[in-house]
């Protein structure tokens, strides 16, 4: 057998190396999750005003790891929101209906403020509702 | 709830967009313009907040790209969700409105927000023969121009045209073509050039002299957060202008491997926008990334320099002809001198009188 | 003026004074040199002087051991000076649309290197000028005037590639104009020997020949 023929190609792709800011990042995070146990002050820090590159990016998602909560949220292009391993760190990616990304940030906080339902939405739901209610409730009378 | 909290849970509703819609444009718009996550959620804030700004928007001697670029008709997107904050009060392309009615309409904004509204501008502004060639309901566009320019609060020159005079102004000028700087002298303005802009520097731009008052400048009226660096600077291809790995015609092998483009005339290097970072078509592609050389459209007169695909390094116009024509003169002009050298010769020689030693006072030997 | 109308008229106007100046000056001076002629030869002619008028071109190029140094620095700068003007990427473009000829240009670590090695060399050269007491008595300000506007074009490309200084376009064009004024300089001073030194070269050559001095 010809080992030539045998010889599978693997597309070998060099990652650039990593710039030790993921160090930085990590300290930064842990300042904000005493402040947020302390005082319970949330932050926001975006990812595309670091000078991170695609390698520090990589590295630091695999530290921080994968939770339990995935959250897709549609609008005008999708939103991809995950908690990481660490609870109370949170990945944010905002992306066009191209695909393309737009803003990237983590948060540290109980929820990320653009999940919650705001009080003031909801005070409207009532309204909703109510409205849904009567609506119903004439069609089930005819 | 509140008057305020009402207010924008109505004015969301009514345009349809959700609050988390809103969330990630103002988040999307700061990032984009540099800003921190807490302008952003400052910028959400106060963009409910305002009554809705009053914006009129006059387009003169313009080709309309601009207001397509902005609106991009067949498709929402993020950046069209700033016209859901302001109060388009005029727009001659856009409004409902026409003739009498529209012009009515415009004084009365004029009128209710005088000191406070956005006059938006797009083409330029010709002068020649007293400005006859753009007319807007029998008014000239200079006249326009400077009797909104009174009452506004600020001015956004939007494309090449308003804010540098742009393809009506390129050679020979038949029109007399002006920018809004050359008109208004005495009004903060804000130029956003580009043949057309980009939609989201646009739409950033306007959201931020919305919320936070006018951007940062640069010496031509520019937002730096958008037209700090050149395309040079962020272009994705430096690395094979620094090796000297040029292509040398459109698809040749150079140009397949995706080799720098400053052969072909890319005026990159001397161009300021956001083009090599935020791109077209919602982060599609960019000229270069095309296999395109720049035009250097966001710049002024970039309709004359040199032509688009001669490099940055040529002269501009002919200077083998101007050379031709130098020799030329200077020949015929070296030829008359030689003739006025030969005159002064022979006209010395013919009276150069022969001088003997008596005439010296000498005597002979 | 903006730094882009600056740069569009040092490409546009700029460039077609500097290039009719430069190329009706130094028509007019070579056709003035050629038909003033020589002096009428009145002494016996020992040889022709054709032969040692070449010879005489070539051999002003050898070195001499007494000014070993400056002559080193000069031709380091002079070649050097040829190769950026004529290999340098951007200037093959230039002169591509300008002749309709073109040719491959260098690497630019290469320019770079010689680039360097002429700012060097030229810096010597004026240093000489005012160290050396002969050559200070002798410089006048038309030989600084000749160094300036030979310099200027070399520190001001330099910056500009490698985007030192002011910003690129303002660069840019102060390089284009600093090498205008090289250009309306040419004709009007010393630096006119770039054109004359074969013609002055062989006269020097064949006015010796013909009183049979040996070469």
């Amino acid at each position: 057998m010809n080992p030539s023929k045998l010889a599978i190609e693997i597309p070998l792709e060099i990652a650039e190396p990593t710039t030790g800011m993921v160090q930085a990042v990590l300290r930064e995070l842990l300042e904000h999750v005493e402040l947020l146990i302390k005082s319970g002050q949330q932050h926001v820090i975006d990812l595309t005003s670091l000078p991170l590159n695609d390698s520090d990016k990589r590295e630091l998602k695999n530290l921080l790891g994968k939770g339990e909560v995935s959250i897709t949220l549609s609008t005008l292009g999708d939103s991809k929101i995950f908690e990481t391993g660490i609870n109370g760190i949170w990945w944010i990616k905002h992306f066009n209906p191209n695909e393309q990304l737009l803003a990237e940030l983590i948060e540290i906080t109980t929820i990320p403020e653009i999940i919650k339902s705001h009080p003031d939405d909801i005070e409207q739901a009532a309204f909703e509702l109510k409205k849904l209610i009567e609506n119903n409730e004439s069609g089930e009378e005819v | 709830m509140s008057d305020n909290r009402q207010q924008l849970a109505g004015e969301l509703q009514r345009h349809g967009i959700s609050r988390r819609t809103f969330l990630k444009f103002c988040t999307s718009m700061a990032s984009a313009m540099a800003l921190t996550p807490a302008a952003a959620a400052e910028m959400a804030e106060k963009l409910v907040k305002i009554k809705r700004q009053s914006v009129i928007w006059l387009s003169f001697q313009e080709c309309t790209g601009c207001t397509e670029s902005i609106t991009r008709a067949d498709k929402p997107s993020l950046e069209s969700l700033i016209f859901d904050f302001i109060s388009l009060d005029y727009h001659h392309t856009l409004q409902a409105a026409s003739g009498d009615a529209a012009e009515l309409a415009r004084e009365q904004a004029m009128h209710d927000n005088a000191g406070k509204y956005i006059l938006v501008v797009d083409g330029s502004i010709p002068l020649k023969d007293g400005g006859v060639y753009s007319t807007i309901a029998g008014m000239t566009n200079l006249d326009m121009l400077k009797q909104v320019a009174k009452g506004a609060a600020a001015i956004v020159a939007i494309g090449s045209c308003a804010a540098f005079g742009g393809l009506p102004k390129a050679s020979p000028n038949p029109t007399g073509a002006v920018s809004v700087s050359d008109i208004i002298h005495d009004k903060p303005i804000i130029n956003i050039p580009g043949c057309p802009p980009i939609p989201v520097v646009m739409t950033g731009v306007l959201a931020h002299v919305l919320t936070f008052g006018i951007p940062e400048l640069d010496d031509m009226g520019r937002p730096k957060a958008f037209y700090g660096d050149t395309i040079h600077d962020r272009c994705y291809r430096r690395p094979f202008y620094d090796r000297g790995e040029f292509a040398k015609s459109f698809d040749d092998d150079g140009a397949r491997k995706g080799w720098c483009l400053y052969e072909l005339g890319c005026k990159g290097p001397t161009t300021h926008n956001a083009c090599a970072t935020v791109k077209w078509n919602n982060g599609t592609s960019f000229p270069i990334q095309s296999g395109h050389g720049c035009l250097g459209c966001s710049e002024p007169d970039f309709w004359d320099a040199g032509g688009f695909y001669k490099a940055i390094s040529t002269g501009i116009g002919k200077p083998g002809q101007w050379a031709t024509g130098a020799l030329a003169a200077g020949a015929a002009a070296g030829l008359a001198s030689a003739y006025l050298n030969k005159v002064t010769k022979s006209k010395a020689e013919k009276d150069h009188q022969e001088v003997t030693l008596e005439d010296m006072g000498g005597k002979h030997e | 003026m903006n730094e882009i109308e600056l740069l569009n008229w040092a490409r546009g106007p700029g460039l077609a004074y500097a290039t009719i100046i430069m190329v009706f000056g130094l028509t007019l001076r070579v056709f003035e040199i050629l038909s003033l002629g020589r002096a009428e030869e009145l002494a016996e002619v020992r040889g022709s002087g054709v032969s040692d008028g070449w010879k005489m071109i070539f051999k002003r190029s050898l070195p001499e051991p007494r000014h070993w140094k400056l002559i080193t620095a000069s031709y380091i700068f002079h070649v050097g000076l040829l190769v950026i003007i004529f290999f340098f990427i951007p200037h093959t473009q230039f002169f591509r649309d300008v002749f309709g000829v073109f040719w491959s240009g260098w690497p630019n670590y290469v320019i770079d290197f010689f680039t360097v090695l002429s700012i060097a060399a030229m810096m010597y050269t004026l240093v000489s000028r005012f160290v050396d007491p002969t050559r200070r008595i002798l410089s006048k300000m038309s030989d600084y005037f000749a160094w300036v506007v030979t310099f200027l074009p070399l520190v001001t490309g330099y910056m500009a590639f490698h985007r030192l200084g002011m910003d690129y376009t303002t660069m840019l064009a102060v390089h284009i104009l600093s090498v205008e004024l090289l250009m309306i300089s040419l004709p009007i001073s010393k630096l006119t020997h770039a054109i004359t030194f074969t013609m002055a070269r062989y006269y020097t050559g064949s006015s010796n020949g013909r009183r049979g001095i040996q070469s």
